[in-house]
């Protein structure tokens, strides 16, 4: 059995090899597919618009899907929503030979919701053609038109849209209308895009041949900027009667002014019940918190989204009654109930989620995914994120931070960045005090204090988790061998740097190792750096790191009667581009004394310093390990 | 075994459950509440409860109106406590629609009560706010929130379910991840209907009550009331099957039909009759003789190898290699077996059907087996047979006295392994002549066996070569993720320095050959100090030790189910430099768990200036019942500090003379 499984394999190996024999009678250029599991020979996109309010794309596809690692391809996935349709979509299968297998039948196409998963309701759904095979290589075709009501979007061309995958052609073309004028941006494409003409209309194309698969890395930049995109907006656009222009960000905030019109009213007894509860605020910031804090107390994030309701806010006073809303309704009700007390306040659109790339401020078009509420103060501007119960007021953290946002002011709309943390904002302040015992067991009491970023995961778990989940949590987080959690605390403080004081009693078995006359003492009890990236021969992207962070951690053992020390680690003191490392150990009779500061920054930095990193990483792991070896005295 | 605990158990609830025939104080009126229930701040039973269900009523009778029709009620409140209980205002409605058979939700009502400055406020729901979403082919969702949720907030939903499906009475969950005051199901059942009730979990009823109603003329409705009160929440836990397994809940099985004037029909019957019936369903047992497409293929495997043992390997072999599994669940066949053939690909049914089909027509005794997968939920073996506990398929054969379990879903599977998704409890063989239940017992253990060989000079530096051989469920793992991430890939992957220790020249060997374990071979390196050391430090794991135990948590509710046995050896020949001797070294152990559930061995030995270290830990039987959870966390213990002990080596007292 295993000599044929042998030869069954080989057998695939040349194949995959020799694709120019096969891959349905295609050829494919020397070296193209290298590392690839699909290699797209053909795909057409073309994107016609009718009118500012309705536009049609078609697309055309054929590929070889050349192992398993590639079959996620042979299963195309086409979205619509309440505003779209798709016209058809059609398919089909070839072998290794070019033979057809087969057409894809109306039947097999799945449709099924495609709603997120935090939402309620929403109007999105996707159909699903599966032309998985398993004979590799083979060849499928995928044609399929869509009609759009919603002219917000014009297609992003991203012919190169994942890792192993190499591409024979692609082309984009978008149709305008005389007299309609098409706005684009070209990034990483080997040649511009050209302007054609027919009776009717203004025709733009782009093309690329023969890419290669691109390979991301560790700590590398978003695979987007590695390869070759066309976005493409609107000038004069029409969302189910709401006109529009996106020339400028002005100008698309002028659009959501429009939505969003007349949608901030409130009951009358609603707003004296606000300014009852402001009326003996001491400042205009006091009021801001006292209102904050009454959202989040009434209100409560609920996702539905259908139709236009994708970027119109339910009215103010349907949240006032109901008690929910999404990111629009929650932040629409806000600016209200600020502006019932006399408090300007403006919609920002955002971009949230942590790792997201920043959007491309030099070309307005619709690229976000949230809404929050800026409210200029006298000495400062608090954000205020309006979906949470439990965030801190004007703190935006990971989700929302160190990025751009279009704030929606009566003028229109306006680029602003939000605030950025710098390590020493995103702390966690460790203090250690270890009682060992002559078996080298112990009790050790643990006060942390964590601020910005590195409070974030804690402060959910205060809210989320009730005391005894929050123990199993802590079980997870605490990299001890053997221990048991006697005692367990969290302090908080919600200002806009946001603090949480963890207090931890452990119980540790056999803290300290010991062998014969020796005992062994790791002094780096809870933060050992384990972690090294993967090494490669030669770095080709830059290293980009996004967030900056300060570690300190002070341990103190008080040792059992007797012993001497036999082997004390040197100081490590480390510094890099990346960050700094100090670590000092220090024995002084009965007291051992550990004090370790880790400082990593954020930022792009080149690919020729990627080795540097990766050893400033492991020097760190290294000097972790370090233990302090003692002798028991003679007796 | 599992099961049989599992059964020893149900017969003890039902003992256990005497007739408590106190009622609960009035049952709670939809719409209105106590104003105790909205002042409640806390819930005493579980202080830090997000919410509590305050009482849910069920109430399920069979209508005769107009066709038969099964009308199930539902009234359930709930107290929201904390901010993390918002969510429970949240509901989900599911129903099941089949062509023209359905189940129609009607009357969904729904108030929010707070209570502000002393003064009960009610918010109605909107009935236009309830959306309705198709889920799946089947299963529809009826999807609402309630108005105005705060902190402190009662919530109370009523609905009722219209359903076609006159043969089927939906189960009642007495327990949910929340804790419950009060739940209680009452059941109307016609005399015709003859129902057997299950129960399961780990909470006793409060009530059990059976009352006949109507008039000896007249039809006879049997009257249930089944209660609970105070059941905690479920809680999730690592190494468990499914939480479903644990939760307090009662399902019915119709076990016979008789209508006045007709025949008795047999619902569910015996397993001679299922399998009889399965035997010679379109979409199981008929596909087993759906054979022609195959034949000469079958005919060249016969012509080829005589040997039966060997031409169930080729023809297992042959399906894998031929069909994909869409990863759709499931015993009966959606495509003829024919179909899935030519389209490559099918649900476990198609692909595990096909191959019986093909190991019948090679002149084997083959049958079909059906199980429950481990996230399904196990299969009680004593109940009567109810083929909708199954939802999976696989092929049973008999060679002369030796049995094999055979899956063709995964490819990197070799013959006689089932994916751990299997291994559940018992599996029922459908087969006319031999009815029985065979033990999903897993054949091999989670396999790693680390072989090391290295020199040490007298600088520390370190300098060897280490292989690495993983077997049965492991290798299964890491075939996947080489293969998923490529060979070429995975092997640049390894080579890497973490803290001291260098791989360099990674080298895998046998990673398509899924018979044979899967073996990683690589150069293993360490820089020293630089400096002649007067003593070395050494821990003799080099880095492959426990040094996290598993099992951290201080109590366990559950047993833990590892799925198979775990078996890791770790050898290391360590040459020390000349010149030197060993001080100190761990002492050599072994621990055992009780019943020879397992076992941790570590020894060193000395033979001249060759060092050997062997550490081998053993775990025998996938399944540890609670009572035995604080031993496997102890044995866990014990390894962790055995695994940190260090080597010392000391130069000798006439070498550093000699050094002068």
């Amino acid at each position: 059995m295993c000599r044929r499984n042998i030869l069954l394999w080989l057998l695939a190996f040349l194949l995959l090899a020799t694709p120019q024999a096969g891959a349905g009678g295609l050829s494919v250029p020397e070296g193209l597919i290298e590392g690839a599991n699909a290699v797209i020979h053909s795909e057409q996109t073309v994107f016609t618009v009718n009118s500012p309010g309705s536009g049609v794309t078609t697309y055309k596809v054929r590929m070889t899907i050349l192992n398993e690692n590639g079959k996620q391809r042979a299963k195309l996935y086409v979205p619509y929503d309440k505003l779209s349709k798709v016209d058809y979509l059609e398919g089909t299968i070839y072998d290794r030979s070019g033979k057809k297998i087969r057409s894809l039948k109306k039947k097999e196409i799945e449709d099924i919701s495609a709603m997120n998963s935090f939402s309620l309701f929403e109007d999105n759904r996707v159909k699903i053609a599966d032309l998985t095979y398993t004979m590799y290589p083979y060849t499928v075709e995928f044609e399929y038109q869509l009609s759009s009501n919603n002219m917000l979007f014009y297609p992003v061309w991203h012919p190169q849209d994942g890792e192993e995958l190499a591409v024979e052609q692609a082309s984009f073309e978008v149709h305008m209308p005389q007299g309609m004028r098409l706005r684009y941006q070209e990034a990483n494409m080997p040649k511009p895009g050209k302007k054609t003409a027919s009776a009717t209309h203004d025709i733009y194309r782009w093309e690329v041949s023969n890419l290669q698969p691109i390979e991301r890395e560790p700590y590398g930049p978003g695979f987007e900027e590695l390869v070759p995109v066309v976005r493409t907006a609107p000038t004069d656009f029409e969302v189910e009667g709401y006109k529009g222009n996106m020339e400028s960000w002005k100008s698309y905030g002028l659009w959501i002014n429009q939505l969003n019109q007349g949608r901030d009213q409130l009951p009358e007894a609603t707003k004296q019940k606000l300014r009852a509860l402001t009326a003996d605020a001491q400042t205009e910031e006091e009021k801001i918190l006292r209102i904050y804090d009454y959202l989040q107390g009434k209100t409560r994030y609920v996702s539905i989204q259908l139709g236009i309701g994708g970027w119109q806010p339910f009215e103010a006073s349907f949240v006032d009654s109901k008690g929910y809303g999404d990111c629009k309704a929650l932040t629409n009700y806000t600016q209200a109930m600020l502006k019932a007390v006399g408090i300007e306040s403006y919609h920002a659109l955002i971009r949230a989620g942590e790792n997201e790339p920043d959007i491309k401020t030099d070309f307005p078009s619709s690229q976000f995914n949230h809404v929050i509420l800026c409210v200029p103060t006298e000495k400062d501007t608090l954000w205020l994120e309006c979906t949470s119960q439990i965030e801190a007021a004007g703190y935006l953290g990971s989700f929302t931070g160190n990025r751009h946002a279009l704030l929606i002011t009566p003028e229109g709309g306006k680029l602003v960045k939000t605030n950025a943390y710098a390590a020493a904002d995103n702390a966690q302040l460790r203090s250690i005090h270890v009682k060992l015992d002559e078996k080298g067991s112990g009790l050790a009491s643990v006060t942390t204090r964590y601020t910005g970023m590195q409070q974030e995961a804690r402060n959910q778990v205060i809210h989320n988790m009730k005391p005894e989940e929050q123990r199993k949590w802590l079980y997870q987080q605490v990299k001890v061998p053997s221990f048991e959690i006697s005692k367990h605390a969290f302090e908080q403080r919600q200002t806009q740097l946001p603090v949480v004081t963890e207090s931890l009693e452990l119980r540790l078995r056999q803290c300290a190792t010991i062998s014969g006359k020796r005992m062994f003492v790791t002094p780096n009890l809870m933060s050992q750096w384990t972690f090294v990236p993967d090494q490669k021969e030669k770095r080709l992207t830059d290293v980009v790191r996004t967030m900056a962070f300060l570690d300190v951690d002070t341990v103190t053992f008080e040792l059992p009667a007797g012993y001497t020390v036999e082997y004390l680690p040197q100081d490590a003191r480390y510094k890099s581009t990346f960050g700094e490392f100090t670590a000092t150990v220090k024995v002084e009779g009965r007291q051992v004394t550990y004090i370790r500061r880790m400082q990593m920054g954020k930022g792009r930095y080149k690919a020729a310093a990627y080795p540097e990193f990766v050893e400033f990483l492991n020097n760190i792991v290294k000097s972790d390990k370090q233990q302090v070896v003692f002798v028991k005295n003679p007796s | 075994m599992e099961t049989k605990k599992l059964t020893c158990f149900l017969l003890l609830l039902f003992l256990y459950v005497c007739a408590v025939s106190d009622a609960q104080a009035q049952a709670a009126k939809f719409g209105k509440v106590d104003e105790a229930e909205l002042q409640m701040r806390r819930y005493d039973k579980d202080t830090s409860a997000a919410a509590v269900v305050l009482s849910d009523y069920g109430y399920t009778r069979f209508d005769f109106t107009g066709g038969l029709k099964v009308i199930f009620e539902r009234h359930v409140r709930i107290k929201i406590l904390k901010k993390s209980g918002y969510d429970w205002a949240n509901m989900e409605i599911p129903f099941y629609v089949d062509g023209a058979d359905k189940e129609k939700v009607t009357t969904i009502r729904g108030y929010t009560f707070n209570l502000e400055g002393g003064k009960i406020e009610k918010d109605k729901l909107d009935s236009k706010s309830v959306y309705e979403e198709q889920r799946s082919e089947n299963w529809h969702l009826k999807k609402f929130t309630m108005p105005n949720v705060k902190e402190g907030s009662v919530i109370d939903v009523s609905y009722a379910i219209m359903s076609d499906f006159v043969y089927t009475m939906r189960e009642w969950e007495f327990q949910t991840t929340i804790p419950t005051v009060w739940s209680e199901y009452r059941a109307q059942i016609p005399q015709y209907f003859d129902y057997k009730f299950l129960m399961q979990g780990y909470h006793s009823l409060y009530k059990n009550d059976k009352q006949n109603n109507g008039a000896p003329s007249q039809m006879v409705n049997n009257a249930y009331v089944w209660a609970m009160k105070d059941v905690p929440a479920l809680k999730e836990e690592k190494y468990i099957t499914t939480l479903r397994d644990y939760q307090s809940k009662i399902e019915f099985e119709l076990q016979r039909v008789s209508f006045p004037g007709e025949i008795p029909r047999t619902m569910t019957g015996d397993w001679k009759d299922v399998t009889g019936d399965l035997l010679m369903s379109d979409k199981f047992g008929t596909q087993l003789n759906r054979n022609n497409f195959f034949k000469d293929e079958i005919a060249a495997v016969k012509a080829k190898h005589q040997d039966p043992h060997q031409q169930m390997l080729v023809i297992y072999d042959l399906v894998k290699d031929r069909m994909v599994w869409d990863e759709k669940y499931g015993y009966t066949v959606n495509n003829p077996i024919r179909k899935a053939y030519d389209l490559r690909k099918g649900n476990v049914a198609e692909i595990n059907l096909l191959l019986t089909s093909m190991l019948l027509e090679a002149g084997l005794d083959a049958a079909p087996m059906l199980l429950s997968t481990r996230n399904h939920g196990r299969v009680n073996t004593s109940s009567s047979p109810m083929v909708t506990k199954f939802n999976y398929v696989i092929a049973h054969v008999k060679l002369g006295d030796k049995e094999y379990l055979l899956d063709a879903t995964e490819p990197l599977l070799p013959a006689g392994l089932l994916p751990l998704r299997c291994l559940n409890g018992h599996g029922r063989l459908i087969k006319k002549e031999d009815q029985r239940w065979v033990a999903l017992t897993p054949d091999k253990p989670y396999s790693k066996l680390f072989n090391a060989v290295l020199t040490i000079n007298s600088q520390g530096e370190i300098k060897g070569e280490a292989r690495e051989s993983v077997g049965g469920y492991n290798a299964l793992a890491l075939r996947q993720t080489i293969l998923e991430e490529g060979e070429s890939k995975y092997v640049e992957r390894l080579t890497k320095e973490v803290g001291d220790y260098k791989m360099s020249k990674p080298q895998i060997k046998n990673l398509k050959d899924v018979s044979a374990t899967l073996d990683i071979v690589y150069d293993i390196s360490a820089s020293g100090s630089g400096q002649e050391n007067s003593i070395i430090y050494l821990n003799p794991m080099f880095g492959q030790g426990e040094s996290e135990n598993p099992f951290k948590l201080t109590e366990r509710i559950y047993p833990v189910d590892f799925g198979a046995p775990i078996d890791e050896t770790y050898l290391c020949r360590l040459t020390i430099p000349e010149g030197y001797e060993l001080e100190e070294a761990p002492k050599s152990i072994a621990v055992n768990l009780p019943e020879n559930g397992g076992r941790f061995m570590y020894m060193v030995q000395q033979n001249g200036n060759v060092i050997q270290v062997m550490s081998k830990v053993s775990i025998n039987k996938p399944v540890f019942y609670a009572p035995e959870y604080p031993y496997l966390k102890e044995f866990y213990n014990q390894i962790i500090a055995k695994h940190a002990e260090q080597l010392v080596l000391k130069r000798t007292a006439t070498s550093q003379v000699l050094q002068k």
